[in-house]
């Protein structure tokens, strides 16, 4: 017996020493953070953090009146002294690992740099690095954190799902998660864009419980262009354009809806149904070359032209104005990145470093000069599938 | 049928005595030894009107008509021959051999033994002036009948169960087996309760060493009463330090005719209609009669679904506190929300609101097991309101525990065998335990703990885990998954049946039966 209890004894102390995550805690002694904003106070950091109110969300609770989330800030000189600090004013343990998205102010992002919170946020063992990290243009996080959101009750929420969607749908808009983001800030060969986030409407009134009672609410979260980063700071944004134009040269873009111009008036809508984008280095003559490919199977979504597009010959001459379309965008987008900022967000060094790493090694140091110099080739081609359940539009029967 | 006794009866040395030839000290020993019981009957009559004689039976036990029929009716007739030229002591044989028409007569002359066979329901017959009894077997008391086992019910397949009588329930499997390899041995156990046991297997198909395993446990087993065949089961049983089952149990003919068929042994135990059937391993516990008489796609299906539901019962609250309590960061973040939105208000730590829940449940499930027919309604109204929205509703639980005690209950249920249910409830609270205090990392450990004690189990000498620990290839065709009939054309090796074909004729063994009923 005495061995027994002997053999029991030791078994339990070896189990206390390998417990993994350790830490009992109720659920309902949790603040969940959904939403982590990050602004400049002085030399501090402000962090503002959107915690879910359980009771507030939960449909089968009935309905309580009050907004759904709570915001709760503290400043601090680094990102976990101020979350700790967050326990000043809130009432239950701060609960990051459900975070959705971290939002930097563009002022934070512009003159202090991304870096160290992602390096906090990523080292947190508990906190998978898969919330979305965005950038509020022209406001501060704290108040794109502070807006009420109609449909998806959680504001965090909703930006996350929103981009989640858009990004499936809508070529100029790509995610940008946490993981992705630090891989692309110690990565010499790329240079991160980071998405944009704008607070639109009249910001007084996103904070109040009015914002959900209109139908149109009185203040929006949108997402704009793409936020073109050097280093860890943020030093320019892209517009719908290039933003379209990077997420296709980065093969970011699923599905989408673009159009071309008809030879005579109006336009054909083309929806993009699959898209894939290759890129391939290539040295020649101990000079890099990349080759950019785009690959995209469409449908015809709309016609507001006479053209018979029943033939197929008009239909193979609407995929050669798509291709060269695409080209175009692609070029000007990189032209037009290179000119103004002088950074390198598509990731060639990446792609010269994977072609030939001896070369890249010598062109390394001076990669940002040498940019404007590189030659990119871009081809893309563009099979139109489907025309729809229409196929000549009936645009030229429709009466006088 | 062998009769032995198995131990030296320790209160036999008061009746350890010869019958003697005058009948009414006979009659007078008999009267004091037995207490002058108010169900015994003696009936005194003139054996061929002339020989004073004594009907002795204990009422109740006999049956009516043999007693009528072939024994008063034959005995109160006219002598036809010389009486006087008859001895007196050799007026029993004259009475045994001429006079009684009755089939199942034997000589007496022990005290010992008639006691033995009065208790038994025989009568005895007693002459004057004669120094030995006579026994007529007559035996016919009232009996259940025959009806739907209760425990383990089907929805296709025989319906019959056994009842209380031993050989009632022999009947029932010789009437399944219709081979005389099918052996029957019985014997006494319990010095006062004399309840005849019989052990029934498929001579040359289970294997002789579990065969003379099962009769040396049974031979060592000293008490004075057998009620049921639980007592057998836990003197035979390997070790009594687990919660599993190592014997299975049935009241189902056809479930132990299908086992005495893969080689195993059964014993059944008169008074109770459950048969004990080794060895017992734990892949027997979640098969169903049914299994074999519905198609094995579906009992396959089915056989997942009982593995599942043992993982459920087992788990489901441990997995809930561990989570809850633990790992918030792994339910999906909408989920994390809503059940914390249930959790609002509820004052208890999920451990002691899943263990509030879980014993509410023991205490209903006993209440509805003992609480008088009558009133049974009583547990299901006051179940509903204690295990239920009214418990949500008063804030002393959340919604979602109720969800997870309520499946675990469910769950419990769908475990064939109720042997096994049992270990499980017992090891759900172990788990919970485990849970609260480690998390995922306990119910880990408290899963491998219970694996190293499972795979160090046998029954009877086999492996409890086979045909998974050891591994046998050849017996997963029938363990979690069924191969339809034609697959099975082997018994289970892991039973060691010692005649492994069952869809050949040839590979049978010494025997003349051609036909073979697949159970």
């Amino acid at each position: 017996m005495k061995r027994w209890t002997q053999r029991l004894l030791l078994a339990a102390l070896m189990l206390m020493t390998l417990t993994g995550c350790w830490g009992r805690e109720e659920m309902n002694q949790l603040g969940i953070i959904m939403g982590l904003g990050i602004d400049r106070e002085g030399e501090d950091i402000k962090v503002s953090a959107q915690v879910v109110i359980p009771a507030g969300v939960s449909s089968n609770t009935g309905k309580i009146s009050g907004a759904p989330v709570t915001l709760y800030t503290a400043t601090g000189p680094t990102l976990f002294e101020a979350i700790q600090k967050l326990t000043l004013t809130s009432p239950r343990i701060i609960f990051l690992p459900h975070i959705r998205v971290l939002v930097f102010s563009e002022n934070f992002a512009a003159q202090v740099g991304m870096g160290d919170v992602l390096e906090a946020m990523v080292r947190d063992p508990k906190v998978r690095p898969d919330y979305y990290v965005m950038i509020a243009k022209g406001s501060s996080a704290e108040s794109i954190l502070n807006t009420l959101t109609p449909l998806e009750k959680i504001p965090a929420n909703k930006l996350y799902n929103s981009l989640d969607n858009s990004s499936k749908n809508w070529a100029p808009t790509t995610i940008v998660n946490a993981d992705r983001l630090f891989e692309e800030i110690i990565n010499s060969g790329i240079s991160p864009a980071v998405t944009g986030v704008e607070l639109k409407g009249d910001r007084k009134a996103a904070a109040l419980e009015s914002n959900l009672m209109s139908v149109k609410p009185k203040a929006w979260l949108e997402y704009t262009g793409l936020g073109v980063i050097k280093g860890e700071k943020l030093i320019g944004w892209l517009n719908e354009d290039e933003s379209k134009g990077f997420n296709y040269i980065r093969n970011n873009v699923r599905a989408t809806v673009g159009h071309v111009s008809c030879p005579s008036k109006g336009k054909i809508a083309l929806r993009g149904v699959r898209t894939i984008s290759k890129m391939k280095g290539e040295v020649k003559q101990e000079k890099p070359v990349i080759h950019v490919h785009v690959e995209s199977v469409s449908t015809i979504a709309s016609v507001e032209c006479k053209e018979h597009i029943a033939d197929a010959g008009v239909i193979s001459q609407l995929e050669k104005e798509a291709e060269a379309k695409l080209i175009s965008l692609m070029k000007m987008t990189v032209s037009n990145v290179i000119r103004k900022y002088k950074v390198d967000i598509f990731g060639f060094g990446q792609e010269i470093n994977r072609t030939d790493p001896k070369l890249w090694k010598r062109l390394e140091p001076h990669w940002v000069n040498k940019l404007s110099d590189l030659d990119v080739e871009y081809s893309a081609k563009v099979i139109i599938k489907r025309v729809g359940s229409l196929d000549d539009s009936f645009q030229d029967q429709v009466k006088e | 049928m062998q009769t032995s006794s198995a131990q030296p009866s320790s209160i036999s040395y008061a009746i350890d005595e010869p019958i003697v030839p005058d009948l009414q000290t006979n009659l007078r020993y008999i009267r004091e030894t037995i207490g002058n019981s108010a169900d015994l009957v003696v009936k005194e009559l003139l054996a061929l009107k002339k020989w004073p004689a004594v009907l002795i039976y204990m009422s109740g036990l006999v049956d009516q008509q043999i007693l009528h029929t072939s024994i008063l009716h034959s005995l109160i007739q006219r002598f036809e021959g010389d009486s006087d030229r008859i001895a007196p002591e050799n007026r029993m044989d004259y009475i045994l051999q001429d006079i009684l028409i009755a089939a199942d007569v034997e000589k007496l002359e022990e005290m010992s033994m008639l006691f033995t066979d009065l208790m038994g329901g025989n009568i005895i017959l007693l002459l004057d002036e004669c120094p030995v009894a006579l026994r007529i077997g007559a035996v016919g008391w009232e009996e259940r009948n025959i009806t739907e086992p209760n425990s383990q019910s089907v929805v296709r397949g025989p319906m019959d169960g056994f009842n209380e009588n031993l050989r009632t329930n022999m009947t029932l499997i010789r009437r399944r087996i219709k081979d005389p390899r099918l052996w029957i041995e019985t014997r006494e156990i319990g010095y006062i309760s004399k309840t005849s046991v019989a052990m029934v297997y498929l001579n040359h198909v289970a294997d002789d060493a579990i065969v003379q395993e099962v009769r040396s446990r049974l031979d060592k087993i000293d008490i004075d009463a057998i009620l049921d065949s639980g007592y057998i089961e836990e003197f035979i049983q390997d070790t009594t330090k687990t919660v599993f089952p190592t014997v299975y149990n049935s009241e189902r003919p056809d479930t132990v005719a299908a086992a005495l068929l893969e080689g195993r042994v059964a014993i059944l135990v008169d008074g109770t209609p459950f048969a004990l059937l080794v060895p017992a391993l734990f892949v027997h516990f979640f098969q169903s009669a049914e299994d074999y008489y519905q198609r094995a796609d579906i009992s396959t299906l089915l056989r997942f679904i009982r593995y599942l539901a043992f993982f459920i019962a087992m788990l489901a609250p441990s997995f809930y506190i561990a989570v809850s309590t633990f790992h918030q960061e792994m339910l999906p973040t909408n989920l994390l929300i809503s059940l914390a939105a249930q959790r609002e208000g509820v004052p208890f730590p999920a451990f002691i609101e899943a263990l509030l829940m879980e014993l509410t449940y023991e205490i209903l499930r006993e209440a509805g097991v003992r609480i008088p027919k009558t009133v049974g309604q009583a547990v299901s109204i006051v179940g509903t309101l204690v295990i239920g929205q009214a418990a949500v509703d008063a804030g002393v639980v959340s919604a979602a525990m109720v969800i997870i005690v309520s499946i675990t209950a469910i769950s419990s249920y769908v475990i064939p065998e109720n042997g096994l249910s049992i270990a499980v409830r017992i090891i759900r609270f172990m788990m919970m335990a485990l849970a609260a205090t480690f998390g995922f990392y306990g119910i880990l450990i408290g899963l491998i703990m219970m694996t190293i004690h499972l795979t160090s189990l046998s029954s009877f000498g086999v492996s409890y885990m086979s045909p998974f620990g050891p591994f046998i290839a050849k017996d997963l065709k029938d363990s979690l998954y069924r191969l339809p009939w034609p697959y099975l054309r082997e018994r289970p090796g892991s039973n060691r049946a010692g005649n492994l074909r069952r869809q050949n004729k040839k590979g049978l063994l010494k025997g003349s039966s051609n036909k073979r009923g697949r159970s």
